[in-house]
């Protein structure tokens, strides 16, 4: 499904180049539940971001079930990300001044769907997520894992078939990231690629493989025993 | 489903501004004062400039220029005389001329035993023509009844029909005494007709080359016939009167060039005006520039606090398109908000304005907010919106969507830069209006306090139209003076009364030509005014006598001709030389000078609102019959009392007084000599009310800006300014860290308004009086307000950071 060929991503700094993932190759396969994981620092979140094509800064090859994001403008990309990718992030990111309905349809709202088929989708999302009580309350009005649920609903709303998750379960109690997990294991066993990173090795073991980074390197791979070790590549 | 996607917009749009209730109070608050500004000023320059007059295809209606080039250049309308009259209307087929008196006269209406002070207008028998205006009852003047000596008619308002006669159907035919003399009705005119002399009453001018046609004393109005176009009309204008015998054009100006041209008559009766009406619609877009800014600079910390969520919804798929439409819509909506109650304060700024402003301030057109003034008022809400929404939404288009989902954005605040330009130009647009406005304030206290030239406490003026046939006599006007001033004496606490032609404060009759008849001076004309008085005039002005005698009840019709002149005429026809016994005009004694007092000048310093004049006193005693026709239809005469101490009920005691020589003859309004000055420099102060009031506006905007920007880098690094605390930094060294950008800010924009003044103030050079362009006290007083304002606009703010706890911030930290 992704194929990723020497990616990296550096940033200047005043010290000089300051390198946050180096020579990434990685291929993710259709639906599988990856687990990214690493010290503080080791550039996972810079990974996902690369992946959720929230960010151009990175070179390399990118290839998105065949197509070259590399080759692509910011236009083209943030198309293929709208229509294929849903993501999950740590902070819930819901906006405060919408509805828990309203927050659901807002990746819907800028697609071209016509009203009454978004109107349908939100109706669906809410029933499927069992928060139609909730539809119009605000996000202040809510838990913690509530909101959460709220965010994985928002990710799902459009059937992306790629769903990242930034440390999901981070600000939640250990109930309410069970609830959460599970969920994302349902949705994986409907056929949703996710690819998630955290610090958990409970929530590591929700995934099929998992993948360690350090210093930008990718040192280990459950799936690929013969990744080299990132010492002798960085030499 | 765009309409979908728009009415979702508005709603979150909406929802927004109900969110945050102090932002959208203080945005709408700022709007509603600018745009109402704007709308206000923009219906004074829509009447007076914009909106088509009110008459038949007006875009051929006209009047004529003059313009001469010589050694005096001059550009603008002229009155014209009796004899230009008569070729303009022989010789110029091209159009259908008229004229009229140059101003209305006040004259007393008797109808059925009820007298009443009306202003009458002179016309030609044309005029109601050109200006495309039927009688609603009855008909137009005749070309018989335009002739001199010819039956007396008179055509009515359709105000003064409803008020005066009660709306009689029969009014045609009726006979009426108006300046005592019988007058039949022979029209009403139109409920909506309007003309630019606003009359209540219409009667024929008669015009011929003697007496009024002598001299130029008609305004003409013209329109273009059918097939005829101004080129052809402006040629035969030319070819009529370049070749007259007297050119009064070339007075002054031997050798000059001299052209006619037509103009729209809408420009012509405004050109006087526009001037000052156009620089009160420059220094209102002036607050609309500055608010704009305050706005954005509001607008820009507001989005960058909401970058999170701008970066959120782009992460789920909002195009940067999508996300500054958003933004737009709800700038959008509080412009409208803004516009909205911006109309209502349009409209109380216009009813405060019209109080205000000089009575038929505006020729022919009213003052209004109608459809226009909407339609201007909602795209200058729109275009503010765009204006203020612009530069915060160019601010999103380079966001860094990871750094902005984190809410990891630069502690001094994005866009600082952006809004210390903001600061910079409000406050130079700010020095600007205020001192425009100090030049105009300090003009009008210099014309205020001119010295008068006489003693203005305890003294009451009335004036009295004697444009009337029983006073044509010079005998029975006499008699009315002479009895009606001993009647006031008599009111208990009254010191003196008399009656004079004119007054301080007014404009005085120009005499044409004073003759010196004796000395080494014998034969030289004076230019000069000319005011009958009686002999107690001087006394109850206290107007000091600086030689010779005052006129006494001995100088009368068979005596001795006398007169008394000023200083100024001392000055200029006798160089100073006391003059008390040569000879003016033959005959005429001089037997007095005294002191000069401030009028409204006609002759030389016509631009100016106040000064003095060569002056000739006569006494009234000896004004011969055949000229007081004429001079009472320019000029009503006034009656002064001067009161030893307030008197209740003495204006009623006065018309009482009066009443006893004349019932027949009412009073046309009461004055102090004060309001005849405030009557004088209305205009000067409505300009310095107006100014005053946006510079103070500007002001506050922009001292609002300042504050705005330092409070919000309070907020802002607080987490800063509580580790620098820890590590060692005083409050006082906190406060200035934070304060200095605001001041900084300040200081360039006081500087840069500095230097647009010294362009732009040169504009004001033909309004102000007294002072100059750069007056140093002015400048001075503007940037130590300034500076003060801005001071303390930046300091108040940083006063937070006292309560700011280290521990706290490094805690959270």
């Amino acid at each position: 499904m992704i194929q990723l060929n020497n990616l990296e991503r550096s940033y200047k700094s005043p010290a000089g180049q300051f390198w946050v993932l180096r020579r990434i190759n990685l291929e993710i396969r259709e639906g599988e539940f990856i687990t990214i994981m690493g010290p503080s620092g080791a550039g996972k979140s810079s990974l996902l971001n690369v992946l959720a094509l929230l960010d151009d800064g990175w070179q390399g090859e990118y290839w998105f079930r065949g197509q070259a994001a590399h080759e692509m403008k910011r236009k083209q990309r943030s198309e293929l990300a709208k229509r294929n990718i849903g993501m999950v992030f740590q902070s819930y990111h819901l906006l405060d001044e919408l509805t828990v309905r309203e927050n659901i349809d807002l990746p819907l709202s800028y697609k071209d769907i016509p009203h009454k088929q978004r109107q349908g989708m939100v109706a669906d999302t809410l029933d499927r997520f069992q928060i139609v009580a909730k539809k119009d309350l605000f996000p202040s009005q809510l838990s913690g894992g509530q909101q959460q649920l709220v965010g994985v609903a928002r990710a799902v709303i459009h059937k992306p078939a790629f769903l990242l998750a930034d440390e999901p379960t981070g600000n939640l109690h250990s109930s309410q990231a069970k609830e959460i997990m599970e969920l994302f294991r349902e949705l994986n066993r409907q056929g949703t690629t996710i690819v998630q990173v955290t610090h958990s090795e409970t929530n590591a073991a929700y995934g099929s493989r998992t993948i360690q980074l350090r210093d930008g390197w990718m040192v280990a791979d459950t799936a690929n025993p013969d990744l080299e070790a990132y010492e002798a590549v960085k030499q | 489903m765009h309409m979908n996607v728009l009415s979702q917009d508005i709603r979150y749009g909406l929802r927004q501004l109900r969110n945050n209730p102090g932002f959208t109070a203080i945005v709408v608050f700022t709007l509603a004062l600018a745009i109402g500004v704007n709308t206000a000023i923009f219906s004074i320059v829509d009447a007076l400039m914009l909106r088509s007059l009110p008459y038949s295809h007006p875009d051929r209606i006209g009047t004529i220029f003059t313009r001469i080039s010589g050694p005096i250049l001059s550009d603008e309308r002229h009155h014209i005389d009796g004899e230009q009259w008569e070729l303009l209307r022989d010789e110029v087929p091209a159009l259908i001329s008229a004229v009229s008196g140059t101003r209305t006269s006040g004259v007393n209406l008797e109808a059925a035993s009820h007298v009443q002070y009306v202003q009458a207008g002179r016309v030609s028998e044309h005029y109601l023509d050109v200006l495309s205006i039927d009688p609603v009852m009855g008909r137009n003047f005749s070309h018989t009844e335009d002739l001199p000596h010819a039956p007396k008619t008179a055509i009515l308002s359709y105000g003064l029909w409803r008020k005066a006669f009660d709306a009689d159907p029969h009014v045609v035919g009726r006979s009426v005494l108006l300046r005592g003399e019988p007058y039949t009705v022979i029209g009403v005119l139109p409920e909506d007709a309007t003309t630019p002399l606003n009359a209540d009453v219409y009667t024929a001018l008669q015009p011929t080359r003697q007496g009024e046609g002598g001299g130029t004393n008609f305004d003409c109005v013209t329109r273009l016939r059918d097939g005829a176009t101004w080129p052809e009309a402006d040629s035969q204008i030319n070819r009529a009167w370049l070749h007259r015998a007297d050119r009064y054009e070339l007075g002054d100006n031997p050798g000059a060039q001299v052209s006619y041209y037509s103009v729209p008559l809408q420009k012509g009766q405004t050109a006087t005006l526009r001037p000052q009406v156009l620089a009160l619609m420059l220094a209102a877009g002036f607050i609309l520039l500055i608010a704009c800014a305050n706005l954005a600079s509001l607008t820009l910390v507001r989005v960058l606090r909401r970058t999170p969520e701008i970066a959120t919804r782009m992460a789920l798929g909002a195009s940067r398109w999508q996300i500054q439409k958003q933004l737009w819509i709800e700038n959008l909506l509080l412009a409208l908000v803004g516009g909205t109650v911006g109309v209502a304060v349009g409209f109380g700024a216009l009813r405060g304005l019209i109080l205000l402003l000089p009575e038929h301030f505006l020729p022919v057109s009213r003052l209004s907010l109608d459809t226009r003034e909407l339609a201007f008022t909602g795209f200058v809400s729109i275009a503010t919106s765009i204006l203020f929404g612009m530069l915060p939404a160019f601010a999103t288009r380079r966001l860094d969507l990871r750094s902005a989902m984190a809410n990891r954005m630069s502690e001094a605040g994005e866009g600082m830069n952006l809004r210390q330009g903001l600061i910079t130009g409000e406050v130079a647009l700010t020095v600007l209006l205020l001192a425009a406005a100090g030049l105009l304030a300090r003009t009008l206290i210099h014309l205020e306090t001119l010295p008068p030239g006489f003693n203005a406490e305890g003294v009451m003026t009335a004036k009295a139209s004697l444009d009337d046939a029983r006073y044509h006599d010079a005998a029975a006007f006499r008699k009315l003076l002479s009895e009606s001033t001993e009647a006031m004496r008599q009111i208990p606490g009254v010191q003196y009364a008399a009656v004079g032609l004119s007054l301080p404060y007014e404009r005085e009759l120009n005499s044409g030509g004073i003759t010196i008849s004796d000395g080494k001076e014998a034969g030289r004309d004076v230019i000069g005014d000319e005011v009958y008085v009686t002999p107690d005039y001087f006394a109850v002005l206290q107007i000091p006598l600086l030689s010779g005698r005052a006129f006494t009840e001995s100088d009368g019709a068979n005596t001795q001709p006398v007169a008394i002149v000023n200083q100024s005429f001392v000055l200029k026809a006798f160089h100073g030389q006391n003059p008390v016994g040569r000879h003016l005009n033959k005959n005429q004694v001089i037997v007095g000078v005294v002191r000069d007092v401030a009028m409204v000048p006609g002759l030389d310093n016509y631009h100016l609102p106040l000064s003095t004049e060569e002056t000739m006193y006569i006494p009234a005693a000896q004004m011969g019959g055949w000229n007081l026709e004429l001079l009472h239809i320019w000029f009503q005469p006034s009656w002064i009392v001067r009161t030893s101490r307030p008197i209740e009920g003495l204006t009623a005691r006065m018309q009482r007084a009066l009443a006893s020589v004349d019932p027949s003859l009412p009073f046309s309004g009461f004055h102090r000599m004060d309001d005849l000055l405030a009557k004088t420099l209305a205009t000067q102060r409505v300009e310095v009310a107006l100014l005053t009031t946006m510079a103070a506006l500007a002001l506050l905007l922009s001292a609002v800006g300042i504050f705005g920007l330092v409070a919000n880098m309070v907020r802002q690094q607080t987490r800063e300014i509580g580790i620098r605390i820890a590590l060692g930094s005083t409050i006082r060294e906190a406060m200035i860290h934070i304060g200095v950008p605001g001041l900084r800010a300040s200081v360039l924009g006081l500087f840069m308004g500095l230097v647009l003044c010294a362009g732009g103030l040169r504009v004001m050079r033909s309004v102000l009086y007294g002072i100059g362009v750069y007056d140093g006290a002015t400048i001075a007083s503007v940037v130590v307000v300034l500076a003060s304002v801005t001071l303390v606009a930046a300091t108040v703010p940083t006063l937070r950071i006292a309560r700011i706890d280290p521990a706290r911030t490094l805690r959270e930290e």
